[in-house]
């Protein structure tokens, strides 16, 4: 198993604003396997992904990634554990405002070894007459393609999206998807995708329900179509 | 809304306390250290104003050689000027001196700080700082001149603000000087008694309308009538100086004897002439007569010489008849024995008779010949005669003529002697002059070097501070602002989308930084009048100022300046910031979109090896106003700093100099010198001249020393227009070798000019040095004039001679003092520099990192590491840092020794603040450190930042 969740659980706040957002989460994943997190908003599943992709500190149980073990890991050795293994696609994208697409892909190519061809990302993803455009000069879709190539480009074992097509229109929303669909394949790359999208769940290997921070449903989608295939995205 | 808006205030300031907190420490910092320093100068200006009033302080004072006289006083007093006699006396009080003089009445009044006037004969008042120092209080006893007095009480004296012992000291040294006053009759006994030093006559002058020129031009008339004195040491050197006077009236008398007797002599010649003249003209009368005698003579020895011619011939024949006899009678005689017997007689009576003809016949010849050459004689004597009567004739005349020329001679001595003993009254007047020094306040360090004076420098480089200061404040606050409204920029849009007004929001966020400015600006200006600010900075002023405790006020435009500045430089940068930032549309506000900005400055850039480093300079370029702020921060800083240090640099060079220079273990200004140099003992004669420069006029002493010195370096040429420079004149006034120095002699309103012929490593106060016989001749003195001694022993002096006697321990101690005076000033200075420094860079580096949160999140969820955090969001700052610290470092130095001048112009001291070479190393190495400190912190912020948090803020 690739990835590996026990009895994990995270709360915030104290006394009377104390609120427990996952309420023991056992996930497993296979390697190569594309699986979707679906739930509610407040439901816990970008907690979840945090917690996976070690961007924040579970309360209790265990995480474990390629036979990893995070849970008690320093913040050192969890820089080393991100750079090493995972890639992060944002709703919101998250470029770095003042540096241009190629350079904001040159981020995370900087920590790949061995990283893949920029140049063939960027054709890829449709990008080579953006690349020496700011964010702010790109649309949503550029931006978010964008995101995707910096997550790429280091070849990431793991790919953590949250919510990757959130701020996207339909078709821009499905030609990422495609995308993504197409790195796993090529790469067999493991992908955990956060998303509220009841249509996503159709291109996905390994579909989970979350609710009020526990898991509800957990199986592997045995109807699985090809993102371009997708519909009322 | 509007209410619901407000709650953000509190919980904006919650959440960026320390942003805040920063801000407040630099305003109250700033505003603590402008009022601090510029309420002190005004408490100290205006403080001194009041009391130059209440205490009459002079317009200027004169000292003369005596006293002047009634006459001369009232001369003076009819000008409609005042004058107040502050003679004094220097006086032992164990290895101090104090000066002590009597009580005045109508100028320079005595301000009493605590006790009372001298009403005793037993009782003094003494300077305050001079009682601080030695630890004297009132009611405590001292004893000078062999008499105990009682202090009854402890004031000041505005003509010794700064109490310096002589004009051309550099400093003052209160703990070694004093100033005392007693009352009149008290005054009379110290001077009279012995073991003290002789009494300086000095007059305090009021003009009253009337002016210092007309003052001078005054007393320079006066005549000193030098016979009425009693002083022995005067009339010593009075009678050394009309020594050549009596010797040339001498010399004078000699010559009247000598004509006197040249007179006679011509008589006498006269008179031998005459009968020369009268001998010779009997003589020559009587020359007829003599060669009448002589060809009679001659004509008869010719007779006589004819008479023995005939007499001898008929010898001769009578001798022949002889022989014819003589032979006839041999016959005979053989025929007659007896004839025989007479023929041979008669023969040799005949041979006889014939030997005497001939020798009467050559005496007849040679009488002929005697006679002859007699008449030749006589003829040449007649000749001769005649001569010599001609030439007895012009004796007579010549004789007459002598006699007529000596006459006009002994008439001519008779006017000669008249007018020299006019030219000798003028020429060897004693020209003591009566007016030894005239000073005018401005002129007098220790009055225009006062405290009010100085701290008039202090109250420009505060005011000017100030203005520097909140102008990196409002750049500060800026930029602070800019970036909040930055982070705000959704939620101003969201606000702005809802139909709340600009004005509205501006307002808003305006409240918070007017509300904390105000208190800060309010809070560093009560820290400023508390006892932390003016009343420490006012320690300075007592410690280093003989002055009344002055009246504590608090400037108007002070307050103004903390209270209403700050919070209306945050509210205008705040306005303009917000308001520029509202001209986007809401959406734009929303979407948090910078497109103007990244259009207008940043271009994409050439790909380059190392990618950190293109992220590196790319983070430089975003934050390059933060970074713009953090070198200005930085200059203001190091100009601050290297005040600082250049102040310590400087006191510790004049100290270290001092201690070089100071060759000799006493240096004796004498009043009136011993005719011979004492043993062991180096003449000079000094004078003491005065320099303007920056407006202030000081004291720049003239050492007339002897060929190869034994106490100084220079060895100045004889040349009356040249000089050897003492490093400290060639520091305060920036001269070097070949540069013309202009020195004025205040007394005679003369400047002199001189030629700097070298530089030599001489420090102690502005001294230049010059040939002692050329520096005679130039100031009109005596051959072997002097008036200083120096020496490696002490001399065996009367007192009464003595102006003044500095030791080299005092020197070194004068030297001491000047460094722990300036100490807390450099602590301050430095202090504030430091604290300013870290201020805006922790403000700057904070907001940078506060503006690349979202990009440090990013990365750290990549997974970069710390070195590599550090190196792309940090290194930008190190390398602003270190090359502002490099370049500004030089700068700011040069920039300071511009104005350092400025600040010690009226300080009689050199201006060398050369750093030595490690020092540079260890500004350079203090500015990184410092920076490193604060980067090392506000790495634990990066390190802290939550990568979720973020994210999910952003969400």
């Amino acid at each position: 198993m690739y990835l590996t969740t026990k009895d994990l659980k995270k709360s915030y706040g104290e006394g009377g604003s104390y609120s427990q957002v996952l309420k023991g989460i056992n996930l497993e994943v296979e390697k190569g396997e594309m699986c979707v997190i679906q739930g509610t908003s407040g439901s816990g599943k970008s907690t979840l992904l945090n917690l996976i992709g070690g961007l924040d500190r579970m309360e209790s149980g265990s995480v474990k990634v390629d036979g990893i073990e995070i849970s008690g890991l320093g913040n050192k050795a969890l820089a080393e554990y991100r750079r090493a293994n995972l890639g992060f696609i944002f709703q919101f994208y998250n470029l770095i405002p003042n540096l241009t697409v190629r350079e904001n892909i040159r981020v995370c190519q900087y920590l790949g070894k061995p990283a893949m061809d920029m140049g063939e990302l960027l054709d890829t993803l449709g990008l080579t007459e953006h690349m020496n455009k700011f964010p702010s000069q790109l649309s949503g879709g550029q931006q978010q393609r964008c995101a995707i190539a910096r997550a790429l480009i280091k070849n990431p074992k793991l790919l953590l999206c949250d919510e990757p097509t959130g701020a996207l229109d339909s078709k821009t929303s499905k030609d990422i998807l495609v995308l993504l669909e197409k790195v796993n394949r090529r790469y067999n790359t493991t992908m955990l995708v956060v998303t509220h999208n009841n249509s996503i769940k159709n291109m996905m290997d390994h579909i989970v329900i979350m609710k009020d921070g526990m898991i509800v449903k957990n199986y592997i989608n045995d109807n699985k179509i090809e993102a371009a295939m997708l519909e009322d995205l | 809304m509007r209410s619901g808006l407000l709650r953000r205030i509190p919980r904006d300031l919650k959440k960026s306390w320390t942003r805040y907190l920063a801000l407040m420490v630099l305003i109250i910092a700033s505003m603590y250290i402008v009022v601090s320093v510029v309420g002190m100068t005004e408490v100290t200006i205006q403080g001194t104003a009041k009391k130059i009033e209440e205490n009459r302080i002079q317009d200027g004072q004169f000292q003369t050689f005596e006293k002047l006289t009634t006459e001369q006083v009232k001369e003076i007093s009819d000008m409609g000027i005042i004058t107040e006699e502050i003679f004094y006396v220097d006086v032992s009080h164990g290895e101090n001196t104090i000066r002590v003089g009597k009580v005045r009445t109508d100028i320079d009044l005595i301000d009493i700080d605590e006790g009372a006037l001298p009403v005793k004969d037993d009782e003094i008042v003494l300077m305050n700082l001079y009682c601080d120092r030695n630890g004297l209080s009132l009611g405590d006893q001292i004893v000078i001149a062999e008499k105990t007095f009682t202090i009854s009480g402890i004031g000041s004296v505005p003509d010794y603000n700064l109490p310096l012992k002589n004009m051309s000291d550099m400093t003052s040294d209160p703990s070694r000087f004093g100033v005392g006053f007693v009352n009149s009759e008290s005054y009379e006994q110290i001077v009279n008694s012995d073991n003290t030093g002789s009494e300086v006559y000095i007059y305090a002058y009021r003009l009253c309308g009337a002016s210092a020129a007309e003052l001078k031009d005054k007393l320079k008339t006066f005549d000193y009538d030098y016979e009425m004195s009693d002083n022995v040491y005067l009339k010593e050197i009075i009678d050394k100086k009309l020594q050549d006077k009596y010797d040339f009236e001498d010399g004078l008398d000699e010559l009247g004897d000598g004509i006197d007797e040249l007179s006679d002599g011509a008589k006498d010649l006269y008179d031998g002439a005459s009968e020369l003249h009268d001998g010779v003209s009997e003589m020559k009368d009587n020359m007829p007569d003599l060669v009448d005698g002589t060809d009679e003579l001659l004509e008869g020895a010719s007779d006589l010489y004819d008479g023995v011619y005939d007499y001898t011939t008929a010898v001769d024949s009578a001798a022949g008849g002889a022989n014819d006899l003589s032979d006839g009678a041999v016959v005979i005689a053989d025929a007659v024995p007896p004839l025989a017997e007479g023929i041979d007689d008669l023969s040799d009576g005949l041979d006889e008779i014939s030997g005497n003809s001939s020798d009467l016949r050559s005496g007849a010849y040679d009488l002929y010949d005697g006679a002859d050459e007699l008449a030749d004689g006589v003829s040449e004597l007649s000749d001769g005669v005649d001569e010599l009567y001609d030439g007895s004739e012009e004796l007579l005349d010549g004789t007459v003529e002598l006699c007529d020329g000596v006459a006009e001679l002994s008439d001519g001595y008779k006017e000669f002697k008249d007018s020299t003993e006019e030219f000798l009254e003028d020429a060897f007047e004693v020209d003591i002059s009566l007016l030894e020094e005239f000073t005018e306040n401005k002129d007098n360090p220790r009055i225009a070097s006062d405290a009010a004076s100085d701290v008039l420098i202090k109250k420009s480089i505060g005011l000017f501070a100030g203005a520097v200061i909140l102008a990196l404040i409002a750049y500060v606050i800026s930029v602070f602002t800019g970036n909040q409204i930055r982070e705000e920029s959704s939620v101003i849009g969201t606000l702005f989308a809802l139909g709340i007004r600009k004005s509205e929001i501006a307002v808003h966020y305006i409240i918070l930084p007017l509300f904390l400015t105000f208190v800060a600006g309010l809070a560093g200006m009560l820290l400023g009048f508390s006892k932390y600010g003016v009343e420490f900075q006012m320690q300075d002023v007592y410690e280093y100022y003989s002055v009344p405790v002055f009246e504590n006020i608090r400037p108007l435009y002070l307050i103004i300046y903390c209270c209403a500045v700050p919070p209306l430089i945050a509210a205008i940068v705040n306005y303009l910031v917000i308001n520029g930032k509202l001209s986007s549309t809401a959406l734009s506000l929303m979407r948090n979109e910078d497109r103007q900005r990244i259009k207008g400055n940043e271009k994409a850039s050439r790909e380059k090896k190392n990618f950190l480093d293109d992220f590196k300079s790319r983070q430089i370029r975003r934050e390059r106003r933060s970074i713009a702020a953090v070198v200005v921060g930085m200059v203001i800083s190091l100009v601050l700093l290297l005040m600082g240090v250049s102040c310590y640099v400087l006191c510790n060079n004049v100290k270290q100099h001092n201690i070089r220079d100071a060759s000799c273990e006493y240096t004796y200004v004498l009043k009136y010198p011993p005719e011979d140099v004492p043993e062991g003992a180096e003449e000079c004669y000094a004078k003491s001249l005065k320099h303007t420069y920056l407006e202030y006029t000081l004291d720049v002493t003239l050492y007339g020393i002897v060929d190869n010195s034994s106490f100084f370096e220079a060895r100045p040429s004889k040349c009356e227009n040249k000089v050897v420079i003492g490093n400290g004149v060639a520091t305060k006034y920036s001269l070097g070798k070949g540069d013309l120095l202009i020195l004025t002699d205040s007394s005679e309103d003369r400047n002199y000019a001189f030629e700097i012929e070298d530089v030599v490593d001489y420090s102690i106060g502005l001294t230049v040095f010059m040939n002692i016989d050329s520096a005679r001749e130039l100031f009109g003195a005596e051959d072997d004039e002097y008036n200083v001694l120096f020496s490696h022993d002490k001399l065996d002096i009367e007192d009464g001679r003595v102006m003044s006697i500095t030791t080299r321990d005092e020197i070194i101690n004068t030297a001491g003092i000047f460094v722990d005076q300036m100490m807390s000033l450099v602590i301050i200075m430095i202090s504030i520099s430091v604290l300013i420094f870290v201020t805006v860079m922790y403000l700057m580096i904070n907001v940078m990192i506060r503006r690349a949160s979202l990009s440090i999140a990013l990365v750290k969820i990549f997974g970069y590491r710390s070195g590599e955090l550090r190196r792309i969001f940090m290194d930008g700052n190190f390398f602003a840092v270190a090359l502002s610290a490099l370049v500004g470092i030089p700068l700011c130095k040069t920039f300071v020794d511009r104005i350092y001048p400025m600040f010690i112009a009226n300080t009689a001291m050199e201006n060398d603040i050369t750093y030595p070479w490690w020092l540079w190393f260890f500004i350079f190495a203090a500015v990184m450190t410092v920076y490193f400190i604060i980067s090392t912190m506000l790495m634990g912020k990066i390190k802290r930042i939550e990568p979720a948090e973020i994210l999910k803020n952003r969400e």
